[in-house]
């Protein structure tokens, strides 16, 4: 290992400890504080399990982050096609190669920057649409919310992976950033209900009913006081729909029609080796069980989140 | 360092031509058995003048006929090496511009009554008749008329001689049964009980077809030639290949007709099965588009260059790039052709592997690493094109990954996009594109090339690359109208010694094609056009024989004889 | 009730016109089109394209196609695929069942384990056998779809080979065999993927039962049971069960769509001859006509499912009072 990767490898372990230091720290400290976010902040760090999967989600974004630095070759070159392909495990290649000779381990940590990145972008714009959309059906009600929630009944009795393959091969390969844009805006609709939910409650509350008395712009009222308050259900979805969104690219890229090659995914990287799957195995199994490793802890994180944002389970 | 094994040394192959089939006498014994193709895709429907798909042309080779099929050399000019089927023998008018066809007095129908004359004629009517939409009816221009001399003779008209007359009359159109189709609408045949029941003159009659699950076939005893030694053919259809090829390796199938280069170390690991090759019509190439995608009245910025096509052709390595892709199971492509075609010729000058002299020769053409980032570029514009491949192909998308990394190496950048193979296919029709991964299957017929490079085709037809050359064109139609092999095969070479000079495209592969088949089935005379086309020469030693062969013809149609 | 009934399948219809029109526009947006891609032969003649375009109506301007299409759909024809060459009635009538019996048997599973393990986690609760199910169900939960269906293949079907890789029934036998041994061979064939479809269902299952009864716990009912000295067991199966049971009704109309969802991967991996395997070869091939009725047929399954769910809420909990 060169001594430049090998300092790669010390500062990003650095920091990943660095980072969760850091949240174990304010967290410890938020615990005798008394806002609502502070007080779910240090029930979450009593939850171990949490704490765990959120180590785990801390160093994958590392890792993917610093990826060009940390790997030992380049994910996209090809040294030997024929001498160095489908090599099993070893000292030179941890994770062994795959067809076209290329590292599966430096694939898996570029894999994971192109997979957690999609995902987080797409989460963001979901989570952005559907809580706009949703509360603005909530907070206007009455003929605009049942139109608004009929367009949604329709667009969630469609299975978004049948929505998805549709766009997908229709439109044939679409570059990275398009396919962000149909992943997120395939999955906002459940988001909305959730905060339309929330906010038909919301706004019946003293506060909101104080500020439309006291004469305050709608737009005021929703962005003030309706959209701080509807945020820790969106947070929790949000966190679930990262792990959901991993799958999903996962399993379109199985299909051929998530993201291009030769970039590499951990989708397409399963994709690359399932042909061979009895013998190469090595080339499908590993970002496999990255796949796995991420989804969980993610999953983890959500429920972690739910049972310290939920205030209905102070007692519990 | 460790090179991956050759495993296909170690691995007992057939060559499937070379086999030759005993007498019939020693194989009378032979009689029985089933066989079961794991096949990908399941049929359309059982209609052969409607076929689109190679599933439905399987089935229908089985239950119905040609008048006569071409021998294992595939020639189309004149009927030499040809055999009767349905027709026992031919004589041609002087003048040529007929050919008579005398039907066997054997043949029946699997219903029961003989064929006729008048089945030719009404089957030349369906296939011709445009409310019926046959895709055939196009081949069948150069014919005139159908007519019936007596009974058992069918006389073909032609307007004028052509090499390949022959083989229009004896081998487009399956001859199907009057009898049973002249009531039926001719637009909704598709749709009508006769696609999906069907009855012809074939070695083998319709069983049952359960809807992408499952078709079944079985000898029928009265055929004309003599049985067939199989008693039952089931196709068992799963839509994924790695399904289809663990029906094999788990022994719940006995064939599947194509093997990709990774599935051949788990049939080298079993021993009940063997890999049988046989010839194949297959070659694929790095199509250049010659036309501005964006405008298809300008040239190609990049291609239409014949020494910059020649130049990145020299940067890659083919031998290479082969032997990574299909280990041994393909040879480098000369030209669009395989070994399989009459016309082929493995001694055309071929454009050399030479990273050195690509570079001179982009060099040359202004192409030139300007600002030193590792591209080329000229006028400011990067020699960069994009590669659209078919999802569909794995080998294809390797060797598209493969071949970015050579380009990349004199300074060429090669982006891919990859894309469901109906989007590929209408973005080459639209001439939307750079460059193309593409296979092709040849039809076995020489003169088509002139459909796929010709310049007539260039414009809106099927030459997507937009390759126009006078001379090619000149040469090929003097082969076209040669009426003898050898001097038509002559003008051939000189115009496919054109194509690999011009490079209009990489000559990439020819992937020898393999089956996986159980050991006990001995598969004879599997063609290029067709492995299927002998089906009813397959058999099964008695001895060698399973469970599932011995379940013999069903019952109620053996109580029928 | 019969009036909320009348109103919900009103509402239905709607939702199902909006995926419809959706889906077309969709359809027609995009590039490429059923002839060209299922006449994928280069030297196909141009006349052969036309007639079949024509025939099919797809040369019309966009608005009459839109109402061609509306009327094949109200009439339940859904119009003639041409890859396949026939009514799309006709496709869809063979590939429904299959999907139907697949989805109902891992749904049965999935619900019968998933409530028991749910149910075996609350009572437990932070013991290590509730740990051990949790980690296990978000396990297969975080699982690939494809992911889990080529595992089970790979080891049940090609390592052990105690099941069969494909398909529906053997179709080498089937023509010998007595109906009795047809429906063994029929059972055989389901189990792989009906499994793989439940384990992946069970999870979710599993994880909303057990959060849904530790809520119940915390009611005030459950303490009255309790304190009237009920024990432990009575509780849970008596009382709080039946009031868990509600959020995992609602649990089975959300899962629909997921399922349906999840049918694509598990039917295409096993190749099992139902809708999942028809929309991948529906789409790959342009079947403007079958992909529409796919989706079509989808969504009504969703709507009705969410309505059995709506019906299944109001008997399971008598204080709610259905509202539009």
């Amino acid at each position: 290992m060169s001594a430049g990767r090998a300092a790669a490898w010390v500062f990003s372990a650095a920091i990943t400890v660095a980072l969760c230091l850091g949240l174990e720290r304010a967290a410890r400290r938020s615990s005798g504080d008394a806002g609502p976010w502070r007080r779910a902040l240090a029930r979450f760090h009593d939850n171990r399990v949490a704490m765990v999967a959120l180590w785990i989600v801390v160093a994958a974004c590392v890792v993917a982050a610093l990826a060009p630095w940390l790997v030992p070759y380049s994910p996209t070159a090809t040294p030997d096609i024929v001498a160095l392909k489908n090599l099993p495990p070893s000292a030179a290649h941890p994770l062994g190669t795959d067809f076209a000779s290329r590292d599966v381990f430096s694939r898996l940590l570029y894999g994971a920057r192109v997979s957690l990145s999609i995902a987080l972008l797409a989460i963001l714009l979901s989570a952005t649409v559907g809580t706009l959309y949703g509360a603005t059906a909530g907070y206007y009600g009455g003929r605009v919310d049942a139109v608004m929630m009929r367009i949604i009944d329709a667009a969630l009795s469609i299975p978004r992976i049948l929505l998805l393959i549709t766009l997908l091969v229709l439109w044939g390969a679409l570059p990275i950033a398009a396919l962000i844009l149909v992943l997120g805006f395939t999955g906002w609709f459940g988001v909305s209900r959730l905060v339309r939910a929330e906010v038909l409650s919301l706004k019946e509350r003293d506060m909101v009913v104080a500020a439309r008395a006291l004469g305050a712009r709608d737009r005021e009222i929703i962005f003030r006081h309706i959209l701080p308050n509807v945020l820790s259900p969106v947070v929790v979805a949000a966190t679930l729909g990262i792990a959901n969104v991993i799958i999903i690219e996962a399993g379109l890229s199985y299909l051929g029609i998530g993201v291009r090659p030769p970039l590499p995914s951990w989708g397409n990287m399963i994709q690359d080796g399932v042909s061979q799957i009895a013998t190469v195995w090595w080339v499908s199994l590993f970002p496999g069980l990255a796949i796995i490793a991420t989804v969980m802890a993610f999953n983890i994180i959500g429920d972690g989140l739910r049972d310290a944002l939920d205030p209905r389970q102070l007692d519990g | 360092m460790r090179a991956s094994a050759p495993i296909i040394l170690t691995l007992f192959i057939t060559i499937a031509s070379a086999c030759q089939p005993d007498s019939p006498a020693a194989r009378a014994a032979e009689d029985g058995g089933t066989l079961v193709i794991s096949s990908g895709s399941d049929a359309t429907l059982l209609f052969p003048p409607l076929t689109i798909n190679v599933t439905s042309a399987q089935v229908e080779a089985q239950i119905f006929e040609h008048l006569a099929e071409p021998g294992e050399h595939l020639n189309m000019i004149g009927d030499a090496g040809w055999d009767g089927r349905l027709a026992r023998s031919w004589s041609w008018a002087p003048d040529s511009l007929s050919i008579a066809f005398r039907i066997d007095s054997m043949a029946r129908w699997q219903d029961g009554p003989p064929v006729r004359a008048s089945d030719v004629v009404f089957t030349y009517d369906i296939y011709t008749d445009s409310a019926v939409g046959s895709l055939v009816a196009p081949l069948l221009s150069d014919v005139d008329s159908v007519t019936v001399r007596d009974s058992l003779t069918a006389v073909f008209w032609f307007s004028h001689r052509s090499p390949e007359q022959f083989a229009t009359a004896a081998f487009q159109m399956r001859i199907l049964p009057e009898h049973l189709l002249s009531k039926s609408d001719r637009k909704e045949l598709a749709s009508s009980d006769f696609a999906r029941n069907p009855v012809g003159s074939g070695p083998f009659r319709f069983v049952r077809w359960v809807p992408r699950q499952a078709i079944e076939l079985e000898a029928n005893t009265n055929y004309h030639l003599g049985r067939p030694h199989l008693d039952r053919v089931i196709w068992s259809i799963a839509p994924d290949y790695n399904a289809a090829v663990m029906r094999v390796l788990s022994g719940d199938a006995d064939f599947l007709d194509y093997m990709r280069p990774g599935d051949f170390e788990s049939v080298a690991k079993n021993p009940e099965i063997k890999a049988v090759r046989y010839p194949s019509l297959i070659y694929g190439f790095l199509l250049f588009n010659e036309r501005d995608p964006s405008n298809p009245k300008r040239p190609h910025p990049i291609f239409a260059n014949r020494s910059v096509r020649r130049a990145l052709t020299m940067a890659i390595d083919r031998v290479d790039l082969v032997r990574s892709v299909y280990d041994t199971l393909a040879v480098p492509a000369v030209g669009p052709f395989t070994e399989a075609l009459s016309t082929y010729d493995s001694t055309i000058r071929q454009i050399p592997y030479d990273p050195d002299s690509a570079s001179a020769l982009l060099d040359a053409a202004g192409w030139r690493d300007r600002d030193g980032d590792g591209w080329r570029e000229r006028n400011g514009v990067p020699l960069r094109f994009t590669i659209i491949v078919p999802s569909s192909s794995t080998p294809r998308m390797r060797a598209a990954v493969i071949m970015q990394e050579m380009f990349k190496k004199v300074g060429v950048r090669a982006e891919i996009e990859q894309m469901d193979p109906p989007t590929h296919g209408s973005r080459q029709e639209a001439r939307r594109f750079d460059a193309s991964m593409n296979a092709m299957s040849s039809d076995g017929v020489p003169s088509t090339i002139r459909q796929l490079w010709g310049t007539a085709a260039a414009k809106d037809g099927s030459n997507y690359g937009s390759y126009e050359s006078p001379r090619f064109d000149a040469l090929v139609d003097s082969a076209a109208s040669q009426m003898d092999p050898d001097r038509a095969g002559a003008y051939y070479r000189r115009a496919y010694q054109l194509l690999a000079d011009d490079a209009p495209a990489i000559w990439l592969f020819e992937p020898l094609s393999y089956a996986a088949v159980q050991q006990r089935i001995h598969p004879v005379g599997m063609r290029a056009n067709g492995w299927w086309l002998n089906l009813k020469d397959w058999y099964i030693p008695q001895e060698e024989r399973i469970a599932r062969d011995r379940v013999g013809l069903s019952r109620e149609l053996a109580s029928e004889r | 009730m019969i009036a909320l009934l009348l109103r919900r399948l009103a509402q239905g219809v709607v939702i199902v016109w909006l995926v419809a029109t959706l889906t077309f526009l969709l359809l027609h947006a995009a590039p490429g089109d059923p002839v060209s891609a299922t006449l994928t032969d280069p030297l196909t003649p141009p006349a052969v394209r036309e007639y079949w375009t024509h025939r099919l109506g797809l040369d019309l301007p966009l608005h009459q196609q839109y109402l061609h299409y509306l009327a094949s759909i109200g009439s339940g024809g859904f119009g003639f695929s041409f890859p396949h060459h026939r009514p799309v009635s006709a496709v869809l009538a063979e590939a429904l069942p299959n999907t139907l019996l697949l989805m109902a048997v891992a749904i049965a599973i999935a619900f019968a384990a998933g409530i028991v393990i749910g149910v075996v986690q609350a009572r437990r609760k932070g013991r290590p056998i509730d740990w051990g199910l949790s980690i296990g169900s978000l396990f297969f939960y975080s699982m690939p779809d494809f992911w889990l269906a080529l595992m089970m293949l790979l080891v049940f079907a090609y390592w052990l080979r105690l099941f069969p890789a494909s398909g529906m029934f053997d179709p080498v036998m089937y023509g010998v065999m007595g109906p009795w041994a047809r429906a063994v061979d029929r059972l055989w064939h389901l189990v792989l993927p009906a499994a793989t479809l439940a384990l992946l269902v069970t999870a979710g299952v599993a994880r909303f039962q057990r959060a849904a009864l530790l809520e119940v716990a915390r009611e005030d009912f459950t303490r009255t049971a309790r304190a009237k000295g009920l024990g432990e067991r009575a509780v849970v199966w008596r009382h709080a069960l039946r009031n868990a049971l509600l959020p995992v009704i609602t649990l089975f109309g959300l899962a629909l769509p997921a399922l349906l969802g999840g049918s694509v991967f598990v039917e295409s991996v096993f190749s099992w001859p139902g809708m999942g395997t028809l929309t991948v070869n529906a789409i790959s091939t342009r079947d403007y006509q079958l992909l529409t009725a796919v989706v079509i047929v989808t969504s009504v399954l969703v709507v009705l499912g969410n309505l059995v769910a709506d019906l299944l809420y109001a008997w399971a909990d008598p204080r709610v009072r259905l509202e539009g």
